[in-house]
């Protein structure tokens, strides 16, 4: 084998009029994990789907082991987790994963179910996912459907592994785990591009990193003589955005949304106050009901036993349309599948919910519309070929910012946002945390759901970390650590931590 | 001059990016081929006969396009149209009733068998498919029972200027009702709330949902319209053939289907124009027209339309991959 397992040169390719890769070079070392690091929309993506046979190029070289990459080759040593899911939601986990590589019965010609499911169990327990692999893909969270997407990769016979941003959904432990995997990979042999817009992962696993900027290849750097600024610096060409948190007066305001022991689908007994002019966090690892419980207040799925109050006025969400009649807006954390509208412009991507309070007389005004959506694409700085262009076009940090925008136009009072910046780069998510700021300035109650402790810290005043389905702890974020967010998650309250302690003193 | 230039270049362009271009040139490709072959293509009384069977097919492929922007299919827009017909006809010539509550009870069972379509769809979460599969049973049944499987006959004779009268010899009045309908149509789909609304619900049900739009309500609404277009076309076949048919709806599906596939509505939903419906309902008209003038067997017509509707699909299929890697051609030179 040679010591370079992958290189890409000079890459070129564009969408219709929109150039997306200008020249691109990338070169992985063999037993390396290289990052592949850019701005939304730099063409991180693109590449690797070139790179993959998912797109053809317009000119320029693959090379796999110094030999020239054609579609079987690629197939044959390349493993994919692409950015958005890919999954089959109907069939079942182990399916899934072995989906065209079942393995079959002696005599050849049948699915041998049995030996699926234990090797697919097996799988999932190095992943670290205690779910039964017969179960259908759509009773699973994001997260676990991440998991079983990288799980499929990593089933196969490959001598590269490409990873799209696959720890973009899933919590602290899970991401560890992969990690481990990762790491073992790369002790036996295996190469690795690892695209992230998390640079602590970056410094945490990877050997090099390639950055890339408008779809020219800046250069390669060993990561361990490149530091985080610079990085950034290089990616957005010389701007380095810092976030710095207002000084807020929590508690100070009037109570905005209030939840009294609310049970649902997925959680239970959950109370707590939203003021005005504090943003509330809520942490947990995957499955711990956060999602279910930002559901069921905007109206996705009901509120069983409980009651909710907006401004003090109790309310019953039957259904969205409710939650948003009383001002409660909801970022879904699932971009493509309850997020996006893939062959919709831009526009209405972000204007449809309130699409009639642009009428002239009986018709929609396409001026209005586009004037003010352009408005909204230019503050939150969506990077599209064109406010016009089909969303499924956008790249996916892209796409969250367009999401973000609608969620602004819709006029909200209090703002759910379940994973706010999945995807975003580093300068885009100060950007979008000073505009949650900004949101919070002018008395909007906002509530951000995140699997990253460091974003809850830095921009929540309160924290709600939830645990099996409830909620384990109430901190404020000041008080708040990695550790004892992570302690609460994991269900240990402080308690049984001091008689932990007691025992070991004794 | 330079000003002109790039006047012409964007004109050009504009026309490059015309969504139906491809399909139009095929229409005009097919149209020249069959005027070469057959001399009588191009006489006005032909002319007549085209635009004849252009005008009821496009009502049932409208009603099509709109149910297939959800993502969904209508298997009954056929018997929507048999149903609604008969009844208008049944209303005038059994019980006397005047021409003009006829048409109204005809068209308003129209809308009330797209209700019916709609609510088994959004509440009782039926897939279309098989629910209207369901109902156009029981519309082509309850029509076989009124009727007793013959046609319904002395209908007044002010009722058939509707589907007969023709103007300057080959524009039928049909023809032009289904014009302003077309026009009517296409402005609810692209202007009003509600109609970016089906696109969205096409688009994805699910974020349709998140973002408070009321889906099930969209969905109803939408069927109902197919339903009334439907039905017109079933009164006009009425007025057209001076008696009421249990079967004029027969066949109706595959071409309506064809018709919307062939002008880029594809089956997943949330695209496609009504432009397109129009030339994709010209093509299989032309292909049926010249299948009589070129003295072909009518037994193959049928076969020609299935053959068509799987070579739109593919086409379909096909032009989805190829586009982008055209564009790049285009790029390139
Ligand atoms: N099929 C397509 N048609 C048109 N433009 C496209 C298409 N796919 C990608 N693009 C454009 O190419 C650019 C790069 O997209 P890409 O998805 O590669 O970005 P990325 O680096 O992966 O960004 P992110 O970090 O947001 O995932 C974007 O501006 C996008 O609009
Ligand atoms: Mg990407």
């Amino acid at each position: 084998m040679s010591d370079v397992a992958l290189s890409v040169r000079d890459i070129y390719k564009s969408f219709g009029n929109v150039e997306v890769l200008k020249g691109t070079s990338v070169e992985v070392k063999t037993g390396t994990i290289h990052a592949l690091v850019g701005e939304n929309g730099a063409g991180k993506s693109t590449l690797i789907k070139i790179v993959t046979g998912v797109y053809t190029k317009d000119c320029g070289d693959v090379f796999i082991n110094n030999e020239k990459g054609h579609l079987d080759l690629m197939r044959e040593k390349i493993a994919f987790v692409p950015q958005e899911l890919t999954l089959f939601s109907q069939l079942t986990i182990a399916e899934n994963i072995y989906i065209d590589e079942e393995p079959l019965t002696d005599s050849k010609k049948f699915i041998d179910f049995s030996k699926m499911n234990n090797m697919a169990k097996e799988l999932l327990h190095e992943l670290n996912v205690e779910v039964a692999p017969e179960t259908i893909l759509s009773e699973l969270s994001v997260a676990n459907q991440q998991m079983v997407q990288i799980a499929r990769a990593i089933a196969r016979k490959f001598d590269i592994l490409i990873l799209d941003e696959p720890t973009a959904a899933i919590t602290v432990i899970e991401t560890q785990k992969l990690f481990e995997i990762v790491k073992t990979l790369r002790s036996k042999g295996k190469s690795i591009v690892y695209i992230t817009h998390k640079l602590d992962e970056v410094q945490e696993i990877c050997d090099d990193i390639t950055i890339l900027r408008d779809g020219i290849s800046i250069g390669t750097w060993s990561v361990s003589e490149i530091s985080r600024d610079e990085i950034v610096r290089q990616m957005a060409g010389g701007k380095l955005v810092k976030y710095k948190s207002p000084d807020r007066k929590a508690d100070s305001g009037k109570i905005l949304m209030e939840a009294k022991a609310i049970s649902g689908y997925g959680f239970y007994d959950i109370s707590f106050q939203l003021r005005k002019g504090e943003i509330l966090g809520m942490a947990g690892l995957v499955g711990s009901g956060r999602t279910e419980t930002a559901e069921a207040i905007y109206g996705g799925t009901k509120i069983i036993c409980g009651e909710l109050f907006v401004n003090n006025i109790r309310v019953n969400n039957k259904t969205p349309t409710d939650g948003i009649k009383n001002g409660i807006i909801y970022l879904t954390e699932e971009r493509k599948t309850k997020g996006i509208f893939p062959n919709l412009s831009v526009i209405e991507n972000i204007m449809i919910p309130i699409i009639k309070n642009y009428k002239n007389g009986l018709f929609v005004s396409e001026n209005k519309l586009e004037i003010e959506s352009a408005k909204l694409v230019a503050q939150y700085n969506v990077k599209a070929p064109s406010i016009k262009e089909e969303m499924c076009h956008l790249s996916g940090g892209n796409q969250q910012k367009a999401l973000l925008a609608r969620v602004v136009a819709m006029n909200p009072r209090v703002v759910i946002l379940d994973e706010p910046t999945r995807g975003i780069d580093v300068n885009a998510r100060a950007e979008i945390y000073d505009k949650i700021d900004e949101l919070v300035s002018i008395g909007i109650g906002i509530i951000v759901i995140s699997s990253e402790m460091e974003e809850l810290q830095k921009i929540t005043d309160r924290i709600l970390v939830f645990h099996e389905g409830t909620v384990s702890k109430e901190i404020k974020t000041s008080e708040a650590s990695n550790e004892n967010l992570l302690r609460y998650a994991m269900g240990f309250n402080d308690e049984e931590e001091d008689a932990h302690e007691m025992q070991n003193n004794n | 001059m330079i000003i002109k230039n790039e006047n012409m270049g964007n004109f050009f362009r504009k026309i490059k990016n015309f969504k139906e271009s491809g399909i139009l040139i095929v229409l005009l490709g097919m149209y020249a081929l069959v005027s070469i072959l057959s001399p009588n293509f191009c006489s006005m009384y032909n002319f007549g006969v085209l635009l004849k069977a252009i005008t009821y097919l496009c009502f049932i492929a409208l009603a099509q396009h709109i149910v297939l922007l959800l993502g969904d299919i209508d298997l009954s827009v056929g018997a929507i149209a048999a149903f609604s017909g008969v009844i208008c006809g049944y209303a005038m010539g059994q019980f006397g009733i005047p021409i003009v509550p006829s048409i109204i009870i005809g068209l308003g069972i129209g809308v009330l068998c797209g209700l019916l379509n709609g609510l088994i769809v959004t509440l009782l979460r039926v897939n279309a498919l098989i629910a209207t599969l369901g109902t156009q049973g029981i519309f082509i049944g309850l029509t076989l029972v009124i009727t007793k499987g013959s046609a319904v006959m002395g209908l007044p004779k002010g009722f058939f200027f509707l589907g007969q009268k023709v103007f300057l010899d080959f524009i039928p009045l049909a023809f032009i009702i289904m014009i302003v309908a077309l026009i009517i149509i296409t402005i609810i789909l692209r202007k009003t709330p509600f109609g970016r609304h089906i696109f969205a619900v096409g688009s994805n049900k699910e974020a349709a949902r998140v973002v408070g739009l009321r889906v099930n309500q969209v969905k109803i609404k939408a069927f109902m319209m197919s339903g009334l277009l439907s039905s017109m076309a079933g009164i006009l076949m009425v007025s057209r053939l001076t008696s009421a048919q249990p079967s004029i709806g027969d066949g109706w599906i595959m071409p309506s289907v064809a018709a919307c596939v062939l002008g880029g509505t594809p089956l997943t939903g949330g695209e496609g124009s009504t432009l397109g419906v129009l030339i994709g309902v010209a093509i299989l008209s032309i292909i049926e027209n010249s299948i009589v003038l070129l003295g072909i067997s009518p037994y193959w017509q049928t076969f020609v339309s299935g053959l068509v509707v799987v070579i739109a699909v593919a086409v379909d299929s096909m032009r989805q991959r190829s586009s982008l890697k055209k564009k790049i051609l285009i790029e390139q030179k």
